[in-house]
């Protein structure tokens, strides 16, 4: 029947998603929260963060892209260190975006970061969103001779890859909620349709943490 | 408790695709087993922290709505005049405004202004009616707000399809066809930009909203339904079309455009209030599909707006009054508008038998004031002081006096239909059925001569009406009540009348005498109504006309116009807001994670190591240390709830390369976490059906770490260097982060499970093998080169052990005197099946201490504790003997030797020859010529179980004689010399050389077997006796040994006959090289 009105208008309640973010690379949990791209997205939530034990940190920070549209990401932020890379597949798998950093001022970090970036596209799902955040952009702005990555290169690089790409400061905040932003947009909120996305009183959150279980799968789905 | 892998706690760990049906769509909400977490954001806690913000994003908005109503009677031409009238505000003015209900000078203009000097007039209007185009006036201007003055226009139309016709009515479809004609034709009319909002076509009913391009973002939630209440109650030929909207966010709005039954007769009136109840009754709405304003799941019906808008053809007609006097009084007012020439004022005095007037009665006021049979019904502009209202002979006053005939409001008033709340503003139009087509005023001329009546009308509705109205029925029901009560007790008038006094309530009492005030709208000022969701609207209506200079069909359209300030939702300003609630919310729920804190246990060997790396913190290292075979290890971590909130925690699952199912923990790990474990059903999803444990806060617990290995597999492959101590684990914190904990050791090489081969390639010891850390691979295998002619460690242990027994025999009666030695208990002492003393760590710890002392290639001294009893001692020496054997991966005799072995012994037994025991020996060291180090190997196992041999049963003769003095006396030098002999022969033995050389004799020399049947005699002398009783002994070792010397490849087909056959072949083999004479 006619009359359901303009099509793709959402509920005046909007819109409300959740996706797993994994922040992969030379990231992440540094001991100086500067380098941090996480901390510094969710810093102001803090008034102080310790990070006294290695292992994934789990925050979550919700974007809003309209009055209407609000994406929360569940992030998990894994450690960088090599030893622990083996774990990275516990996060990435049901990630639906990543977000893999490395440090503008240092040559073989974007080595490291494409290693990432081949692992993720090999191993994650296909249709992972995967940005590319060169990171410590205030140390260059603030003397460029120090800058190792040519911004034209990882552009390059990312777009034939097909990655986001941004140049980020954890420490100055530049860029950083624009990146996440950016993901937000190409999340496939539509994709899972207005109606999908809307809560439903009788449940609760979706839980996009690593290895959630097949136990609440089809069966109970109320979706 | 343990957290070794188990079926339960193996869970599935693959790759799923987070977009995959089956799988939850993103940001979709599966059930949540844990669904009291109010500090976390979803939509619903979201919206109702939003909600409570409203006020900083709303703004109010006042907008004017549009309603318009048509029955276009199929009239195919009707299409051309829509936009005309109800996007453009045009027929209504001219001479015929009055008729039209236009309200005369409320705005201030001047007579002129109203009277369009330009205006086509309805002569020529009506004359050039059967031009196929628009019959709207020529130069007409706007009578009601138009084209972007209005914000949302409604429009009902009727009969876009002949709905008389059968086939029409009967059609299991609506033909969109007409629908989009009449969009289209509207559209063209609006201003640019307008947006349609809803478009409902049921059979002939069409409904179509548009908003302006301003409000158009404002609405939301739309849904449209219809009910048809015609042909057997419910095809669509009669019935309704509706519509339900959200306007910003808050605000309900309902729109039914309907057409009820037909006829005037008190049938028709009866059905038309069915179809109202039906339609009432089926109209339903999906939900609001939000929490913003609590949604309850069920769908919405009529009466959960806040504003309603009821239009359309409702055929209500006029009571108790005969069509023709209406006809003709109408007609008379109508004529009074025209002047004398007017070829309309003519029609209609034809119509109602006037002779037609001279130009030179024209009079200057343009009023017809004839002196003909009917005066005049008005003279409006004759006497232009007097009140419409209060003039007699006014239209307005003709209009009222009509009115009081409406069956729609005589229905409203005994309540039997729209009494409801429902409003509807003055009606100072005429009626609006039933006319000639192309005329202005001309009512149904036909042979029928219709009763005009006011079919069509625009009813309308605000939460606050209908919250009055459901009220007043509370009331009267209480009162009702009241009475009734009364009247049973029986009280008198004087009671009765307090009561009354009481109960008197003048706005009550004032709301039964007006009843016409009930349903009539005569308060234009706007109407403050608290909408559902909490906002404060106000309501007003500004015009209601009739647009008579429409000709086209033989209804006239209606309009009615209404301001509506309401709350609107400022986008930018909720975003903002939006913004701040959801970062408050991730800043509470990141805030609110459970957190712990993991000390790990003070431990010599646990050090935490400190990352190189300086970019890293501190890394939290279990390390074990060296790792010893059979040797167990304990860490501690302890896990305390620092935070403010229940923790629930769990070991989990690394990735796996393959999509195997891995333990949380690996297999060379034990985990006990001694607490509670959570057991309710409803744990964490992230956990699964993992064992967790929850911790309040304040509370530790203990997570002990042990490592013992033992396992075959586990040893040959750490022995291999194919498999390493070093895991991470990793604790999750339900809800919170995840803590990885490395967790190592450094294996310590052993000398068990491997094969002889490997020994005797193994320099000093196996441990020499990881002593060069850096060429840990290349010094892992052994050498190329054979080193040893047998392993060292059964030569240390084969050589160790007699020379114990002598010394434990030799000592037994000095230490024991009195007591039966334990090698009479008639077993294979010191080689113990089954462990006679307890299980201690002292125990432990020493048998830990001869394995070091084998894989150090170290004295066995050295390791051996001087506190322990040499009786003890030589049982873990023998224990350790006995588990080397055991834990050889290719066994002294392989399983082809064997089965070469076995082949020629079955020969033998098929050709019933007796096999001596020359033979049998040969047909082994044949066998085994071929392997010299297995040979040798065998040479030291047997020589060892001779001297053992040899040794207990001297002792035993000896013991037997000090036992029992009497009988066995004459035994005593023989044995004892025998005992010198063998001591002597053993003692010379000791070196490999020796060992080497006896193999040579073994085979050659002769055996006395023979001797065995007359051994249990006491009367026999003492060489007999010990003879006897060594060949006893001799074949108990045999049956000890010979399965742990011996490997066969045991056939699960072998039938338990064969097997035991075959186990006495291999006792027997090993039987003949035991029974030596030393």
């Amino acid at each position: 029947m006619a009359g359901r009105g303009p099509a793709g208008r959402p509920g005046a309640g909007g819109r409300f998603a959740q996706f797993k973010l994994v922040l992969l690379g030379e990231s992440a949990v540094g001991k100086a929260n500067q380098s941090s791209l996480v901390l510094r997205f969710v810093k102001d939530q803090f008034d102080d963060y310790r990070e006294s034990t290695i292992g994934a940190a789990f925050l979550t920070q919700t974007v809003t892209l309209d009055e209407n549209t609000t994406v929360k990401f569940e992030i998990w932020d894994t450690a960088g260190q090599e030893r622990y890379k083996s774990l990275a597949p516990m996060y990435y798998r049901n990630a639906h975006c990543a977000v893999v950093v490395y440090d503008i001022t240092q040559a073989s970090s974007l080595d490291k970061a494409k290693s990432w970036v081949k692992e993720l596209q090999r191993q994650a799902n296909e249709n992972i969103i995967i940005a590319l955040a060169g990171n410590k952009k205030d140390i260059v702005d603030e003397n460029p001779d120090k800058r190792a990555i040519s911004t034209a290169d990882a552009e390059a690089y990312a777009k034939e890859a097909g990655l986001l790409f941004f140049e980020t400061s954890a420490k100055t905040a530049n860029n950083v909620k624009e990146l996440f932003t950016a993901i937000a947009k190409k999340l496939p909120l539509d994709q899972a349709g207005p109606r999908n996305l809307r809560a439903n009183p009788r449940t609760g959150p979706l839980d996009l943490r690593p290895e959630a279980t097949g136990q609440q799968g089809a069966g109970n789905c109320n979706c | 408790m343990s957290l070794k892998p188990t079926d339960t706690d193996r869970r599935r760990w693959s790759s799923r695709d987070p977009w995959s049906p089956g799988v939850h769509p993103p940001g979709a909400y599966p059930p949540s087993p844990n669904g009291d977490r109010p500090q976390h954001s979803n939509l619903r806690s979201v919206n109702e922290v939003l909600k409570s913000r409203r006020d900083e994003y709303v703004r109010k908005k006042t907008i004017k709505i549009k309603v318009g109503t048509w029955n276009v009677a199929a009239f195919d031409k009707c299409y051309k005049d829509l936009g005309a009238w109800f996007a453009e505000g045009l027929g209504v003015k001219g001479l015929t405004q009055d008729l039209a209900g236009l309200r005369a000078s409320t705005n201030g203009e001047s007579d002129d202004d109203l009277y369009d000097s330009e205006i086509e007039s309805v002569e020529e209007q009506e004359a050039r009616y059967t031009k196929k185009d628009t019959t709207v006036p020529l130069h007409d201007s706007p009578a009601v707000p138009s084209g972007k003055e209005v914000d949302l226009y409604v429009l009902g139309l009727q009969e876009v399809i002949d709905v008389s016709s059968v086939t029409e009515a009967m059609k299991p479809y609506t033909d969109p066809n007409p629908g989009k004609k009449w969009k289209r034709a509207l559209k063209k009319h609006l201003p640019a930009g307008y947006k349609k909002v809803v478009e409902h076509q049921l059979i002939g009913l069409l409904l179509v909203v548009f908003a302006s391009p301003e409000l158009a973002p404002q609405i939301s939630s739309v849904d449209s339904t219809s009910v048809g209440t015609g042909l057997m109650g419910y095809l669509g030929n009669k019935g309704a079309v509706s519509a339900r909207v959200l306007l910003g966010e808050s605000t309900r709005m309902l729109f039914v455009n309907c057409h009820l039954a037909a006829g005037a007769d008190s049938t028709a009136l009866a059905r038309r209030i069915w179809d109202t109840q039906q339609i009432v009754s089926r109209t339903k709405f999906e939900p609001v599909g939000d929490e913003w304003v609590g949604s309850t799941g069920r769908p919405e019906i009529i009466g959960d707006e806040d504003f309603a808008f009821w239009f359309g053809d409702l055929n209500y007609r006029l009571d108790d009054i005969p069509g023709e006097d209406v006809r003709r009084l109408l007609l008379l007012h109508a004529r009074n508008e025209y002047d004398v020439l007017n070829a309309s004022k003519r029609k209609i005095d034809s119509e109602l038998g006037y002779q037609p007037q001279l130009p030179s009665d024209h009079r200057p006021d343009n009023h017809y004031d004839g002196e003909g049979i009917e005066r005049a019904a008005t003279q409006s502009k004759a006497a232009p002081d007097l009140d419409p209202t209060n003039d007699p002979a006014s239209l307005q006053t003709t209009l009222k006096s009509l009115f009081t005939h409406d069956q729609l409001r005589a229905q409203q008033k005994a309540r039997k239909a729209f009494h409801e709340g429902w409003r509807e503003g003055d009606i100072n139009f005429l009626p609006t059925y039933k006319y000639d087509v192309g005329s202005v005023a001309m009512f149904d001329s036909s042979e029928k001569k219709r009763s005009p009546s006011w079919c069509d009308r625009i009813l309308y509705r605000s939460r606050r009406d209908y919250e009055q109205y459901q009220q007043r029925l509370q009331m009267e029901a209480e009162s009702a009540r009241r009475d009734e009560e009364m009247q049973r007790k029986g009280l008198g008038d004087a009671s009765s009348h307090d009561d009354v006094l009481f109960d008197y309530d003048p706005d009550a009492d004032g709301d039964s005498y007006d009843d016409d005030a009930e349903f009539q709208d005569d308060n234009r000022d706007a109407e403050l109504v608290r909408t559902k969701s909490g906002s404060e609207d106000t309501i007003a209506l500004e015009e209601y006309v009739s647009h008579q200079r429409v000709l086209s069909s033989d209804h006239k359209p209606l309009s009615a116009v209404f301001t509506l300030t309401y709350d609107s939702v400022d986008q930018e300003l909720k975003a903002k807001v939006m913004r701040q609630v959801t970062k408050e919310f991730d800043k509470v729920e990141n805030e609110s994670r459970p957190t712990v804190t993991l000390v790990l246990d003070h431990h010599p060997f646990a050090a935490s190591v400190t990352d190189r790396s300086a970019d890293t913190p501190e890394l939290k290292l279990v390390d074990f240390g060296d790792i010893r075979y059979h040797v167990q290890y304990e860490r501690h971590l302890t896990i305390a709830n620092t935070g403010q909130i229940e923790v629930l925690f769990a070991f989990v699952s690394g990735p796996s390369d393959n999509g195997d199912k891995l333990s949380p923990i690996p297999a060379w790990l034990d985990v006990q976490i001694h607490h509670d474990m959570n057991t309710g059903k409803a744990g964490p999803p992230d956990l699964g059906p993992i064992k967790r444990y929850r911790l309040l806060p304040g509370e530790t617990t203990d997570i002990a770490l042990l490592v013992e290995i033992t396992q075959p597999g586990m040893v040959k492959h750490l022995n291999s260097g194919d498999m390493v101590l070093d895991n991470i684990l990793v604790l999750r914190i339900s809800n919170g982060r995840d803590y990885f904990i490395p967790v190592k050791g450094k294996w310590l090489q052993t000398c068990f499970y491997r094969s002889i081969d490997e020994l005797v390639r193994i320099p000093s010891g196996v441990r020499s093998l990881t002593l060069h850390k850096e060429d840990a691979e290349a010094q892992r295998q052994p050498s190329k080169n054979i080193l040893h002619s047998a392993p060292q460690e059964l030569f240390v242990l084969t050589d160790k052990i007699p020379q114990m027994v002598e010394r434990v025999v030799a000592d037994w009666d000095m230490l024991h005197n009195q007591d039966e030695p334990p090698w009479n208990f008639g077993t294979t002492w010191p080689f113990l099946v089954m462990s006679d003393t307890t299980e201690s760590s002292s125990r432990t710890e020493q048998l830990a201490d001869i394995r070091e002392a084998l894989d150090t290639a170290s004295s066995i001294d050295d390791h051996l504790s001087p506190t322990t009893d040499p009786l003890n001692q030589l049982v873990l020496l023998a224990e350790t003997l006995v588990h080397f054997l055991q834990s050889l991966t290719d066994g002294i005799i392989t399983n082809n030797v064997w089965k070469e072995i076995e082949s020629r012994l079955q020969i033998h037994e098929k050709s019933k020859q007796p096999l001596s025991h020359e033979t049998s020996q040969d047909i082994v060291m044949e066998a085994m010529s071929t392997t010299p180090i297995h040979s040798v190997s065998l040479t030291f196992i047997t020589f060892m179980l001779n001297r053992l041999a040899n040794e207990i049963c001297a002792n035993s003769a000896q013991q037997d004689r000090s036992v029992d003095p009497v009988g066995r006396s004459r035994s005593s030098t023989s044995a004892s010399a025998m005992s010198d002999v063998s001591l002597s022969s053993i003692k010379s033995g000791g070196s490999t050389k020796t060992k080497r050389s006896l193999l040579s004799s073994l085979t050659g020399r002769s055996s006395n077997l023979d001797t065995t049947a007359t051994s249990t005699s006491s009367t026999i002398d003492g060489a007999h006796s010990t003879s006897a009783s060594k060949a006893r002994l001799a074949h108990k070792y045999a049956e000890f040994f010979a399965p742990l010397v011996i490997r066969a490849d045991q056939d699960h087909k072998t039938k338990e006959k064969a097997s035991k056959a075959q186990l006495a072949r291999k006792v027997r083999v090993l039987e003949v090289f035991l029974n030596q004479e030393m």
